[in-house]
């Protein structure tokens, strides 16, 4: 399966996965998706600092079969800022952002800030969840700072849930969020 | 009717006791019973002389009103009722032998060595969670077939029936059946915990609960840490009823090593939890119905026991203000699951009610806003869905109980 037949099928059911680089987009995909998660991935060497080798303009897709046959396409944004023109692009015909920050990271609330930002349009038209990860490793901050950020920014309530993305029900749950917020009537 | 090997469950035994009774039921005769998980056992084995005995003994009667129990005692002839067999103590091969002879007799005449526990929950054409009572005639059963899914499904509904109990929905319209959906934290475990927090947080140390057995509980608020020293189930007897007095706390002092065989874990998960099992889909005493509910913050999900719709009550609650009495006809969901998970909240201070009246809802998500995208959405059955995907995972990772 090539990328350009992954991005084909395009429907309503596309969510979009977006964060700062080594977040855990591409593991969050992974643990949810059904088939092999698919990963174009152009090398650029890591600069000084960097844990990652290298990081490029790397798009994650992943697909959940659903019940009924329907398909649930989980759409991977490019961590590095200077492919956020892609960001754009992504998101058109998404249904919702899942929104993963690295607990670990010292500036992860600037993170949050930046990528708030940066989807800011898209959130307000869609639906946001936030998944805080590497909680694991530690780092100072708890859900309420993040939410607190959130209030700051002007997007009310939204789920932030601690999440590791290696871990399937995790991720599936971020999910569920999103869609719950998206349409909370809505039921089977 | 063929002798089929019986599940049994013990409540409230320790690993010590657990070995003992192994030992024991390997000399009671091959395929005559085998030790099972609470949630699937066609009959309980508990001692009744044991402190936490009654509450064992009236936490299962409540939960598996169907379920025949073997009761252990040194004083017989209390026999509560027709499904309860006696043994009196010390406890005989011959006088077991017979007891499980008893329950078989008392069981329905089902193949209970094939069936599987609940109905599919989850199966679209059929029955709903909310069907299931919280234990189920086990003539009723079928078999799950080899589906995972199915099966996993089915735990989950089950899981999902302790977490919210079992209560019929009450009408909200009159007055007298309105007194059934309250309780009063303040009775049950969940306040003993809340207030032992409070006074942890004054005293600056650790506080903890004791009950006649010793220490069920420690506190410290200081790193968000709970230790406790009682199984799940014994857990839950003790926070499903009333306390009458029979628990006390006191401050565990720094020299105090902790005691044996306690197990860590978040404060926060079983403070939910305590209100979730207290509760059994009722309402702090005192919460509106028609006060709107204002969500503060989402609970933190992917490490709590996720009752049912919590995700749906959750997202309708973070797009406006609506009171009880709306959220359960907007979601056309049972009211135990609206107030269970309400409950949970209120322990946590995620929700609180607006003191002025619910004008119409009004829309506070920006995901609100845009009705257009909405109204072309095909999410009709996805959460469902995606539900049915979670299920794909390995039991292990399911919510604890
Ligand atoms: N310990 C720990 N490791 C994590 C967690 N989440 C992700 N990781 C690891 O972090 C590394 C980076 O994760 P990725 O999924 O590649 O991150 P990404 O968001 O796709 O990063 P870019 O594609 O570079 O933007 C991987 O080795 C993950 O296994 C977590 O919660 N805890
Ligand atoms: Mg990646």
């Amino acid at each position: 399966m090539h990328l350009t037949d992954a991005l084909a099928p395009v429907g309503h059911h596309k969510l979009i996965f977006g964060g700062p680089v080594g977040a855990g987009k591409t593991t969050a995909i992974g643990a949810a998706s059904d088939i092999p998660p698919l990963r174009a991935e152009a090398p650029i060497l890591g600069g000084p600092g960097q844990s990652k080798p290298f990081t490029g303009a790397v798009l994650d897709y992943g697909a959940m079969t659903l019940g009924d046959g329907c398909t649930l396409h989980l759409y991977g944004t490019p961590g590095r800022e200077r492919f956020d023109f892609m960001w754009e692009l992504l998101t058109e015909d998404a249904l919702a952002l899942i929104l993963l920050i690295d607990n670990s990271r010292p500036d992860a609330l600037d993170q949050l800030h930046f990528h708030l930002g940066a989807f800011s349009r898209f959130i307000r038209d869609t639906a946001l969840s936030v998944g805080i990860t590497h909680c694991d490793l530690g780092g100072g901050l708890t859900l309420d700072d993040y939410q607190a950020e959130l209030e700051r920014a002007g997007f009310g309530c939204v789920p932030v849930f601690a999440v590791d993305p290696r871990c399937r029900r995790d991720v599936c749950l971020l999910i569920e969020a999103a869609l719950s917020v998206l349409a909370p009537v809505a039921r089977a | 009717m063929t002798a089929t090997t019986l599940r049994l469950c013990h409540s409230g035994m320790d690993n010590r006791a657990l070995y003992a009774f192994e030992i024991f039921l390997s000399r009671v005769g091959p395929g005559a019973c085998r030790i099972a998980e609470e949630d699937a056992a066609d009959v309980a084995f508990i001692d009744v002389d044991n402190d936490l005995g009654p509450y064992l003994l009236a936490g299962h009667r409540m939960l598996y009103p169907h379920r025949p129990l073997i009761v252990t005692t040194q004083a017989p002839g209390q026999r509560p009722d027709p499904l309860t067999v006696e043994i009196t103590k010390p406890v005989g091969l011959a006088a077991f032998s017979a007891a499980l002879e008893k329950v078989r007799s008392l069981l329905p005449p089902a193949d209970t060595a094939t069936t599987l526990g609940l109905p599919d929950a989850g199966d679209e054409r059929g029955g709903t969670v909310d069907s299931i009572p919280d234990e189920i005639a086990l003539d009723t059963l079928s078999g799950a077939g080899p589906d995972e899914v199915a099966l996993l499904r089915r735990f989950e509904a089950r899981m999902a029936t302790l977490h919210v109990g079992s209560l019929p929905d009450a009408d909200l319209d009159n007055p007298a059946a309105l007194a059934g959906i309250y309780y009063d934290p303040a009775s049950f475990l969940q306040g003993l915990v809340a207030r032992a927090i409070t006074h942890a947080r004054e005293i600056g140390r650790p506080v903890r609960i004791d009950d006649a057995r010793g220490t069920a509980l420690i506190l410290d608020p200081r790193n968000g840490q709970a230790w406790t020293t009682r199984s799940p189930n014994a857990l839950r007897a003790l926070a499903q009823l009333p306390t009458r007095g029979t628990l006390a706390m006191a401050r565990q002092e720094a020299d105090t090593p902790l005691p044996e065989g306690a197990v860590a874990r978040p404060l926060d998960g079983l403070e939910w939890e305590l209100a979730l099992w207290a509760s059994r889909g009722r309402l702090p005493r005192g919460t509106g119905l028609e006060h709107p509910i204002r969500l503060k913050s989402w609970p933190n999900l992917t490490r709590l026991a996720v009752p049912p719709e919590a995700m749906r009550i959750a997202g309708l609650w973070s797009r406006g203000e609506l009171s009880l009495r709306e959220t359960v006809a907007s979601l056309g969901a049972p009211q135990r699951y609206v107030f269970a998970f309400y409950s949970a909240c209120a322990a946590l201070g995620h929700v609180e009610q607006v003191v002025a009246p619910a004008p119409a809802a009004t829309p506070r998500s920006p995901a609100a806003g845009n009705a257009g995208v909405q109204a072309a959405l095909p999410t009709r059955g996805l959460f469902k869905r995606v539900f049915g995907k979670l299920l794909g995972t390995r039991p292990d990772k399911l919510a604890p109980d």
